[in-house]
């Protein structure tokens, strides 16, 4: 039994006599694999997973992204949410006093849909600036 | 099921069959690929107001009305496109200080008026800021 095991773990129980000896035209792929997993593990940020199905608003020159920790999203059709906190407009004062608590955001970031009613933003930017926020930032995307 | 991996004419033999581990391997490579996002973000701070206010616009200040058929008004006179940049350019230079406040219609996509701010921005204009007229 134990001398089984260790021809398991030694070879390949389908096809013991092949598998287990020469491992060396397989290795670069395995390097490159490795480099490749290292690359990603590092370098990426995970993606934020919107509420609503957007095109968000596209601008030439604007300051990159140093993640904040509120986002509000505005749909094309005017849907808001905070995070995954679906509201509207009415109730926005009170989802948000919900969500932040007594701890009112200074930077507060709207990822808007492209095609979305500016009015809905200013009005979303006023009650914003009413209840403290001193700071909203627009995400938007290079322009393609 | 493991990736079988056969080679033949081996003269040594390794001590651990690699096969699990590469398939691990290959499995957390197509997790981080898959999940992670390659979109940058960028950050276009806005300041807004509301028409009316007192203590928002100073005599120096342009009020530029963005209607919903295109059309443009600066403090209440019709202009074109291509004047107004025109306009607000020379309007900044002579006083550099002054705010330029954009006001558009219910209806105008963000996407128009993110262009016409950037394009207000490359004029000049330091102090440019989004009104909407007070309804409450």
């Amino acid at each position: 039994m134990k001398q089984y095991y260790a021809n398991f773990i030694l070879y390949d129980s389908r096809s013991p006599a092949v598998i287990g000896g020469n491992d060396e035209p397989i290795l670069p792929l395995i390097n490159v694999v490795f480099l490749l997993l290292i690359f990603f593990m590092i370098s990426s940020r995970f993606t934020e997973p919107s509420p609503f199905d957007m095109d968000p608003a596209q601008a030439t020159a604007a300051a990159k992204d140093d993640t904040g920790k509120w986002i509000i999203y505005v749909s094309a059709q005017g849907d808001i949410a905070l995070g995954d906190r679906q509201t509207t407009l009415e109730k926005f004062d009170q989802t948000w006093a919900l969500t932040t608590g007594d701890d009112i955001p200074d930077n507060v970031q709207i990822q808007a849909d492209a095609a979305s009613d500016v009015s809905l933003l200013l009005a979303l930017l006023e009650r914003l600036r009413k209840s403290g926020t001193k700071k909203v930032q627009l995400r938007t995307l290079p322009r393609s | 099921m493991p990736l079988p991996l056969h080679f033949n004419g081996g003269k040594r033999k390794s001590l651990v069959n690699l096969t699990p581990l590469i398939d691990v391997v290959f499995i957390l490579l197509l997790f981080f690929m898959l999940a992670s996002s390659t979109q940058v973000w960028q950050l276009l701070t806005v300041s807004s107001g509301v028409l009316g206010h007192a203590a928002q616009s100073t005599d120096a200040s342009l009020l530029i009305s963005l209607k919903t058929g295109g059309s443009i008004y600066i403090n209440g006179r019709h202009i074109n496109e291509a004047s107004l940049y025109a306009e607000i350019a020379r309007h900044v230079k002579t006083y550099p200080d002054a705010q330029v406040l954009l006001a558009p219609q219910p209806g105008i996509s963000l996407q128009t008026v993110i262009n016409l701010l950037e394009k207000i921005s490359d004029t000049g204009a330091a102090h440019v800021r989004l009104m909407r007229e007070q309804t409450e």
